[in-house]
């Protein structure tokens, strides 16, 4: 099981949290077009190398937080900006 | 025009006699091994339990003077940074009633008296860090999680908020999991001798 | 006792003063306290103990460890217990399993004549078609499959689980291992130290007396030292982060204990696993391993044979030999492997080996023949931390390539040395292991809020320095001239596998697949290198290029009891459910949650709710405590309507969607004061939208000023409905103006109800009648209860449960979020659209019901779902809920029923259920497809509400 670093607690187990996913940032919603909502809707980037996350530290502080991950060695830094962005793309 | 009341949910009435704890230990939930060196439980469900939610760096906040993951007693009544912006007073009704007339008004953003929707267990002896550390996954070394820490975590599965003292724990659930709780606890306790205290 | 019994042996582990009673295959035998059911089974001379798997050919021991292919018995109610390595019990009832009518005689092995029909893929093969005689298929099958039997009425022993945090766990006791731990508790780290067998010293347990006085001594300091020793245990998993499995046997009064440890480092002191010979007849009774044959003589003082001859391509080979002669068994001849001396065949009858071949064609009268050809270096824990190992032609063998830092392997699977050497590496291993655990210690210590602080600077990450072990040059003896068996516990000979790569089945990966080796209960431990050396042969190829399978979790076997652990899952009770059990409830189990489904006749409670007045626990309804100016704001978000100008005192019911426009939940939310509301989720969506609301708060709305507390548990929730409801409250609230005029339909008070001080009352009708649900601070709650029950009790009151509850909702035609709609459910589909509001700067989901809203296409508005009341044309049909609704006489699905039930009040059944919008209008007729086959009709009603449309007696 991984250790993921909260920023809050520090070193969790991630049964501690709940995965939520790649970070999207929410489009504008009285401007998004089908296209774009359904992007962030649907669409993951999934690569092969760092990705932002969103965890929520459920059985901890209970803040939602984003993490950069390796998916490769799952290994974690820090997430370089603490805007929405989504996934690896800037 | 309709009248209305505000509610005011901050004078804890625990004490009163038809109050029942979500926690029932009798001695026939198991058979217990007398354990004078083992672990003792004690359902303190009667204490009040207040939460506050402050800001960071507000004067509420400072007056709290406790951080994020401790735990700190003033008097009777322990003061915890359970969350980041967010501390309990537990203690008898009138201890943390006399706390909260303390706790400046700046910065602090909003209180819930969850005396009635917590269970609150005490597990304390030589051998409570052991039953804890089968049925939590923490590291409860005294490094890691010293004496005076507060944190949350899975216990038996249950989401639990947690405040070490020394060999002592307040563990604390939802009410509705409270009876499951004290049994599941009750159970993990068993190869080191239970006593159930007042 | 018996002949095979030697006189007492200086390092034996058995204790013959304690006699061990038990039977085999029903006869009465013993052996000593110690034994294991092997040697004691070996002892009392008997010899072949299973039959093996396809070809049904007679087996007995080989390795006397817990790989031991031949060894799977049943005791009592257990199967496939590993008999070779299973300390024997007092009582133990052991016998063969697979075999039929016994071990001695069985029928099966008649599959052995035919065995070269039996060739690998066989099964898959032949029984493959035609499809429809599968059944038939998987009972012959099934009587032909290995394994003992299960006793379904075995009650669930006592299986435990714990966490550990130790710094440093050592998988393996042998010599490295022991030195490992010691070295690393003695630079200060918590160490654990963990040995599959029953006792620690690896080779050294059935080596000579000096090598067991290096055991005691150890085992001494690892005591002093305060290292958490389990023996019988073994380390079955390594995962992300040293997250180690152990599956303790160990603990007293547990039959296994699963300890789910996070080591900072984790030492691999895996030790050697001895290889099998591929031959003629390797299988026979009367093969086995120069270390079975060690440790049962050494061990157990148990003679495994009367005339041997010894193949020996090591050492072992030689300690063998020289343990056989002093255990007064005639080695008739030790073949020198290093000297090019071979063996063809192992000869002999159904009971075992008679002769042995070798390699000039002469052959040896004999019944034992000892192999000792090489080993296999267990990595399955630096596999599962990444580590693929590389092959060393010259020492015959796999060694570990790069595993990560704080994963370190030490001991004979890094290469060999002598005793002290052994140790030497050892202790390099635990110093290196404690220092680099320390770092990591303070690391965590650092990171971790609640942590005390940290000492000093953060020291360097330690490099390894360690000096390694040599590789010492070892003949690769795979294979003799011979064809034999390559998979013991699978029946998979070389035959197959070379039979099995001329058709095509040459990776290594799809061997193991189509033939089964390496699949079966020793996994690969004893087999995988032979196999991947049959294929090397078989491609014209080296070891090294065909390369190995990864060995995944677990090590060994865990029991399903282990993982299980204690019986116990969270539940989740209300302050009222013991009375509710008390009064003859029956227990309905909702999610977490245990709730009265009834108290026995749910119609009539029904009917009395309707006539008089019925109260219901309905505590698991969901709450939220939320406080601060923005809530209106946070409300306008999650919920599709509006919430601005919700008044003190006024209640508002919510449809919850997801930004995809789906339904997620519904419920009401009153406002208590200025900046206090109430709200209310269904009991499943508790949770799940507590997470949602703070999702939005702390992401994207992080300046909103709202706390949001869970008070499900806070607050017991009792709904006091019917018709006499308001005289009922009106009784226990005297000082709450119950005026309609002045507590509406759709407010909320606050009140002291009963003496209760602090009481949320507001005016809602799930039900459809005329309600007061309080929500009462939950230690009172019984007393509530209590109350409402005596007071009421001239009004006829009585208590409802859910089926009652869910009957009334379906006649008002409310329906439930999750029954009544699905993953795909948009609002509009429910009837709901007057409560989306489009002029609302944003909601969540509000694109997509726009979208939804705009939609014109005509193909698209047919076919979209619509919620909607039906009535079966027979009123007494009650359809089973997800029934079909098709078009006509075909089977063309066009919606289903969602909910469905005989109502108590109309006399008839009613139903709701979602259909595509062009059969949705009123009044049209519908075929409901039974799940029986028949077909009914039903009627699209006008209304969700089957009873009381208008609402007029809720509002009342």
């Amino acid at each position: 099981m991984l250790i993921v670093p909260c920023p809050h607690c520090g070193p969790r187990n991630s049964s501690d949290l709940r995965y939520v996913g790649e970070s999207h940032s929410r489009p504008d919603p009285n401007s998004a077009t089908p296209e774009q909502w359904r992007d962030y809707l649907y669409m993951e980037e999934n690569p092969a190398g760092w990705l932002i996350e969103t965890w929520y530290c459920r059985s901890g502080c209970r803040r939602y937080f984003k993490l950069e991950r390796h998916t490769g060695s799952n290994e974690f830094r820090n997430p370089p900006i603490p805007g929405n962005k989504k996934g690896t793309k800037a | 025009m309709v009248k209305t009341t505000d509610l005011d949910l901050t004078s804890s009435t625990a004490a009163s006699p038809s109050f029942r704890s979500s926690a029932v230990v009798t001695p026939t939930t198991a058979g217990f091994a007398d354990g004078s060196d083992g672990v003792t439980m004690s359902d303190r469900a009667d204490l009040t339990k207040l939460t506050m939610r402050c800001d960071p760096a507000s004067a509420a906040a400072s007056w709290m003077a406790v951080s994020f993951g401790s735990a700190r007693s003033d008097g009777d009544v322990l003061i915890v940074g359970m969350r980041p912006d967010e501390f309990w007073l537990i203690g008898p009704a009138d201890g943390v009633e006399r706390a909260r007339a303390d706790v400046p008004t700046s910065g602090l953003r909003s209180e819930v008296d969850l005396t009635h929707g917590r269970a609150l267990v005490q597990v304390s002896g030589p051998r409570a860090t052991k039953m804890l550390e089968k049925v939590c996954g923490l590291d409860w070394s005294e490094n890691m999680t010293p004496p005076g820490s507060a944190v949350s975590a899975s216990v038996a599965k249950v989401s639990c908020d947690i405040v070490r003292a020394g060999d002592s724990y307040l563990i604390s659930c939802d009410r509705s999991f409270g009876q499951y709780l004290i049994e599941s606890l009750a159970d993990a306790a068993q190869e080191f001798g239970l006593t159930l205290g007042d | 006792m018996s002949t095979s019994r030697l006189s007492a042996r200086p390092g034996e582990v058995i204790d013959r003063s304690q006699t061990v009673r038990f039977t085999w295959n029903g006869r009465s035998l013993s052996g000593y306290q110690g034994d294991t059911i092997g040697s004691a089974l070996l002892a009392n001379d008997v010899r072949i103990i299973s039959r093996s798997m396809k070809y049904h050919r007679p087996r007995s021991y080989m390795s006397m460890d817990y790989w031991d292919p031949n060894a799977l018995l049943q005791v009592g109610d257990e199967p496939n217990v590993r008999s070779a390595h299973r300390q024997l019990a007092e009582g133990m009832e052991v016998s063969a399993q697979n075999v039929w009518p016994s071990v001695d005689r069985d029928i099966k092995a008649a599959n052995g004549l035919v065995g070269r029909f039996l060739t690998a893929g066989f099964y898959y093969k032949t029984f493959i078609h035609p499809q429809r005689l599968w059944p038939l298929y998987e009972k012959v099958l099934a009587t032909f499959a290995p394994g003992g039997s299960i006793d379904l009425d075995t009650p669930h022993g006592n299986y435990d689980k714990r966490y550990a945090h130790p710094d440093v766990v050592v998988a393996g006791g042998g010599p490295s291992g022991m030195a490992a731990a010691i070295a690393a508790a003695e630079a200060g780290a918590k160490v654990m130290l963990v040995e599959h067998e029953y006792g620690l010293g690896g080779h050294l347990r059935w080596g000579s007396e000096a090598d067991q006085a290096v055991v005691r001594e150890m085992s001494q300091r690892l005591v002093d030292l305060g290292v958490e020793v389990l023996v019988d245990s073994t380390v079955t998993g390594r995962y992300d982060d040293n997250w180690i499995s152990i599956a303790q046997r160990s603990h007293p009064g547990v039959i296994e204990r699963l300890i789910k440890a996070r080591a900072k480092v984790l030492v691999v002191a895996a030790g050697l696993i001895e290889r099998p010979y591929v031959f003629s007849g390797n299988d026979r009774p009367g093969v086995m391993l120069s270390g079975g044959v060690r440790r049962l003589v050494n061990m157990y003082g148990v003679r495994p044979g009367s005339r041997a001859v010894v193949l020996a391509g090591n050492e072992s080979g030689d300690q063998a030999a020289a343990d056989l002669e002093s255990a007064g068994v005639s080695v008739v001849e030790v073949v020198d492997a290093r000297n090019g001396g071979g063996i063809t065949a192992a000869e002999g009858s159904s009971t075992g080996v008679e002769r042995v071949v070798l390699a000039d064609g002469s052959s040896r009268e004999a019944d034992l023949l000892v192999t000792a050809v090489g080993w296999t270096a267990p990595t399955s824990l630096l596999n599962m931390s990444g580590d693929r190992p590389v092959y060393d032609a010259s020492a015959a063998r796999f060694f570990p390539a790069d595993p990560p830092e704080t994963v370190l392997a030490t001991g004979g699977m890094i290469g060999d040395g002598s005793l002290e050497e052994l140790i030497a590496h050892g202790q390099s291993t635990g110093q290196l292991a404690a220092s680099r655990a320390a770092v990591t210690a303070y690391r965590l210590q650092a990171a971790t809020a609640r942590a005390s602080a940290v000492q000093g600077p953060e020291p360097a990450w330690p490099s390894d320095n360690r000096a390694g072990l040599e590789h010492r040059h070892h003949p690769e003896l795979y294979r003799s001239s011979t064809h034999g068996m390559v998979d013991f516990s699978e029946d998979v000979s070389s035959k197959d596998l070379v039979a099995a790569a001329a058709e095509g089945f040459d990776s290594v990966e799809l061997l193991k697949r189509f033939t089964t080796a390496t699949m079966g209960p020793s996994q690969g431990k004893l087999e995988t290198v032979n196999t991947v050396a049959v294929l090397a042969e078989a491609r014209d190829e080296t070891i090294a290029e065909v390369g190995t399978t990864v060995w995944r979790p677990p090590f060994a076997p865990i029991s399903l009891g282990g993982l299980a652990g204690r019986i116990f899952e969270p539940v989740r009770r209300s302050p009222l459910q013991d009375w509710h059990e008390a009064h003859g409830a029956v227990p309905l189990v909702a999610g977490a949650w245990i709730r009265p489904d009834h108290y026995g006749n749910a119609a009539q409670e029904v009917r009395n709710t309707r006539q008089n007045v019925g109260i219901i626990d309905v505590s698991p309804l969901g709450k939220l405590d939320l406080q601060g100016p923005d809530v209106p704001q946070l409300l306008n978000l999650l919920y599709t309507n509006k919430w601005s100008k919700l008044p003190v005192g006024g209640v508002r019911y919510g449809l919850m969607c997801a930004d995809d426009g789906v339904v997620m939940d519904d419920g009401v939310t009153g406002r208590l004061s200025e900046n206090r509301y109430l709200m209310t989720t269904t009991s499943s969506g508790a949770g799940t939208v507590w997470e949602w609301a703070e999702n939005w708060l702390q992401t994207e709305r992080p300046s909103w000023q709202v706390d949001v507390t869970p008070v499900t548990g806070a607050y017991a929730s009792i709904n006091v409905a019917g018709p006499k409801s308001r005289e009922l409250i009106g009784r226990l609230a005297p000082e709450l103006d119950l005026d309609p005029d002045n507590f509406k339909y759709m407010q909320v008070r606050t009140a002291t109800v009963a003496g209760v001080a602090n009481c949320i009352v507001w005016r809602i009708g799930f039900t459809g009648e005329l309600s007061y649900e309080v929500h009462v601070p939950a230690g009172y709650a019984l007393h509530l209860w209590l109350q409402l029950l005596e007071q009421g009790d001239d009004l006829g009151v009585g208590p409802f449960g859910i089926e009652a509850q869910r009957i009334m909702r379906l006649e008002k035609g409310h329906f439930i979020v999750g029954q009544d709609t699905d993953g795909l459910t948009k609002a509009p589909s429910t009837g709901m659209t007057p409560l989306i509001k489009m002029d609302k700067e944003d909601f969540v989901g509000k694109p997509e019901l726009a979208w939804e809203l705009e939609t014109s296409d005509p193909d698209v508005l047919k076919r979209r779902p619509a919620v909607v009341a039906l009535q079966t044309l027979d009123p007494q049909v009650v359809p089973e809920e997800a029934s079909q609704l098709v078009r006509g006489t075909t089977t063309e699905i066009i919606g289903r029923i969602t909910s469905s039930r005989m109502s108590p009040t109309l006399g008839r059944s009613i139903c709701l259920g979602q259909i595509e919008q062009q059969y949705a209008e009123a009044g049209n007729i519908v075929t409901v497809l039974l799940t029986d086959g028949r077909r009914v009709e039903a009627e699209v009603q006008a209304h969700h509400a089957h009873y009381d449309p208008e609402g007029s007696r809720l509002r009342g």
